[in-house]
């Protein structure tokens, strides 16, 4: 079996990304591109929607994993996604289970992976919690418990780790010299921190796949979708951008050495994706050179073809696992307040990939959720209007907009506004 | 025995076999320990923890056994298996997750290289007795002429970051006193915290005092004094009202913990004629590459 070596890059634009390669400004990524095949895939909305996909195969809502944060197992509050979250298991138990090694590292909903009933041997996990900064000291920086699979790689991973406080300033220096002056401290430490966490991704990659030459390695490098989060920690969108086109020759770097230690014989995968859209490369045997995907596809193309690539057969949505039961202390205030928010927003979010799927019904009923936790919020309402007019309930979505608190200027109303008259003259 | 992580599988057990979980802001692990192999009946679950980012770096374990496997060494080995899994995550420390409140697991704790960092002895008093200090000391300030300028506040209408900073720099958490007092904790059944009180000068938080009272009984919390008042007359101000609240709603008795290290509040404790009673002590395990 030809082994799989997959990246992801969240946060990273199919057009930013190309204009870069074709400038000559990542060597690595361009010579995949004219080696292999690639081309554009559909987004799958925000970023957490996109993990979940390429995950697990499936649509979001089918794969249980909603939200950057889930609600913790024992009741009391919210933590990342952990496995809980899924309702089926990722690609990478699933090629484990058929045999093979797998790996994946950094990804999503990966701690607290349980071990797998065949043994522990075939699976290697380095769950996104290991690479997270857990101390603001490099020497009481310990491994979270259940951020990796075998406990016995602990050992030969944990010395591979970056902390901010080891770091190199000429790294950070490099990172940041095309950055227009004014910036400020906070930058510099929130540059420092996202280089660290994919350093200490790319270290444990690199670790697993010369060592143990695993037949599938999913790796992830969210560094741009992190800057694009924390965007307010710069002084403007050219200081972004400066920092982030630095981001993404170091990422072509990481990429180029992946690709060097897959040896040529490997099937290399790189999908960068935004909230809007996706890119896919593919170079490896059997793969034509420069060549175009066909299109347009979704994302879920991608871990389809690693699925055939296994020869893995089809699987089936577990039913969502139950919330928690009420434990016997109630959690705190503060603890039953994140619940609330992390329940809104995945509520939130798979009305949003319900509507990009044109599938209006599904997202109403989602926004309806969403606005039945936090009934004031506004662009919840803009879109719970503007999908009972995509679905015909006129009424509704006049008598809403007539009792809405969206300020009449503001530009979802007027849009709304636009859309209800259209919609009446039946125009849409 | 075999011992398996099970938190994706079964954490919500978390919350019942470990209901002290909910002080810890972290998702802790949940292992499962079990006779034989892996369809062998469940002896106990372990429970471990790491901080979050701005905590003391310690991590956080706890062990329980089905009362029906008690008394058969199994405690001992689980607890062995979650201080070799903390010693293989790099932790710096290892605490339990709650404070101990006997002596039956001192030899297992020494064994295990868990020492004494602080203890801590619980104290029942008459109201009266610290309103009658404190209430003199508040006199002579008086009689002095001098204003203190001092206002109360409920507990949670009080600025909530000062009262958690201080509450944070004295006893590196959340104290449960103070949980309840700003009403992040619901009181149990028959508790009322509603008598914790925020001194304030100007806007300025001076000091912050939880209460819980139960059976006409009050549960002081540590009381917690910014450091620019210290030495001052906040404490004797807020100790005044506090008992004067009190006693008008029938509260007599009063009971506080003092850390042995708190030499101030040992000698005041000293004049209220206070019994002294239950114990409770914080074990702690170094790392072994940091201990030595």
């Amino acid at each position: 079996m030809t082994p799989w070596v997959q990246v992801h890059l969240p946060g990273i634009s199919p057009g930013a990304l190309l204009a870069d390669a074709e400038a000559g400004r990542l060597p690595h990524l361009l010579r995949l591109i004219e080696d292999g095949e690639s081309g554009r895939l559909a987004g799958a909305g925000p970023g957490v929607l996109a993990d979940a996909a390429l995950a697990t195969g499936v649509t979001p809502p089918e794969s249980g994993l909603l939200a950057a944060d889930e609600v913790r197992a024992d009741g009391y509050g919210v933590f990342p996604a952990t496995r809980r979250s899924f309702r089926l298991p990722p690609v990478w138990e699933q090629v484990a289970a058929a045999g093979y090694r797998a790996a994946a590292v950094n990804c999503r909903g990966t701690a607290f992976t349980p071990s797998p009933p065949h043994g522990d041997a075939r699976l290697m996990i380095v769950a996104d919690a290991f690479c997270r900064i857990g101390a603001r000291e490099a020497d009481r920086w310990a491994v979270p418990p259940g951020a990796v699979l075998p406990c016995r790689l602990v050992k030969a991973l944990r010395p591979l780790r970056q902390h901010p406080e080891d770091l190199d300033p000429a790294a950070i220096t490099a990172l940041m010299d095309s950055a227009p002056t004014g910036t400020d401290d906070g930058m510099a430490r929130l540059v420092a921190r996202t280089l660290c966490e994919d350093v200490t991704a790319h270290a444990a990659a690199t670790h697993l796949l010369a060592t143990y030459r695993p037949d599938l390695l999913v790796v992830r490098y969210p560094a741009l979708a992190t800057l694009a989060n924390m965007r307010t920690a710069f002084p403007d969108a050219a200081a972004l951008e400066a920092v982030a086109a630095a981001f993404r020759r170091l990422l072509d770097a990481f990429i180029g050495r992946i690709a060097e230690l897959a040896d040529g014989h490997a099937m290399v995968s790189i999908i960068a994706t935004d909230a809007a859209d996706a890119f896919w490369i593919r170079h490896g045997p059997g793969i034509s050179r420069d060549g175009l995907l066909a299109g347009p596809e979704d994302l879920i193309a991608v871990p389809a073809a690693l699925r055939a690539h296994f020869r893995l057969g089809p699987l089936h949505p577990a039913p969502q696992t139950a919330e928690p039961a009420t434990p016997p202390l109630p959690p705190s205030t503060e603890q039953a307040q994140a619940i609330r928010r992390t329940r809104f927003q995945q509520q939130f979010y798979l009305g949003e990939w319900h509507l990009a799927a044109g599938d209006f019904a599904a997202a109403l009923d989602a926004y309806r959720a969403a606005s039945s936790i936090f009934p004031d919020d506004l662009p919840t309402e803009a879109r719970l209007i503007e999908c009972l007019i995509r679905t015909g309930a006129l009424r509704a979505a006049a008598d809403r907009l007539a009792g809405t608190q969206l300020p009449r200027a503001h530009p979802a109303r007027t849009r709304l506004d636009a859309d209800l008259r259209m919609a009446r003259l039946g125009l849409r | 025995m075999r011992i398996a992580e099970v938190t994706a599988a079964h954490g919500d057990l978390i919350a019942h076999r470990f209901p002290h979980a909910r002080d810890v802001s972290t998702l802790g692990a949940l292992y499962e320990a079990r006779l034989g192999g892996a369809g062998g009946p469940v002896v106990g679950f372990g429970f471990l923890a790491g901080p979050a980012p701005h905590e003391p770096p310690y991590f956080r374990g706890a062990v329980h056994i089905e009362p029906q496997f008690r008394g058969r060494g199994h405690g001992r080995r689980l607890a062995r298996y979650l201080v070799a899994m903390a010693d293989r995550l790099g932790a710096p420390a290892l605490r339990p997750l709650e404070p101990i409140r006997d002596d039956k697991s001192d030899r297992l704790l020494a064994c295990l290289g868990f020492h004494e960092v602080s203890g801590s002895t619980l104290y029942s008093f008459c109201i009266g007795k610290p309103l009658e200090i404190a209430s003199r000391v508040v006199g002579a300030i008086d009689r002095r002429g001098r204003s203190t300028d001092f206002s109360f506040l409920p507990y949670e209408k009080a600025p909530q970051e000062p009262v958690e900073r201080l509450c944070m720099a004295g006893f590196g958490a959340l104290t449960h006193g103070h949980m309840k007092a700003a009403g992040q904790y619901a009181p149990a059944r028959g508790e009322d915290a509603s008598q914790s009180l925020a001194l304030m000068k100007g806007n300025e938080l001076a000091a912050a005092l939880g209460v819980v009272v139960r059976n006409a009984t009050a549960r002081f919390d540590p009381l917690l004094i910014a450091p620019k008042y210290q030495n001052g007359p906040a404490f004797a101000a807020i100790i005044t009202e506090m008992c004067r609240r009190l006693l008008a709603r029938g509260v007599t008795g009063g009971e506080a913990e003092i850390h042995d290290g708190n030499a101030k509040m040992l000698t005041f404790v000293r004049r209220l004629d206070a019994r002294a009673g239950a114990r409770s002590r914080l074990f702690e395990r170094q790392h072994p590459n940091l201990a030595s």
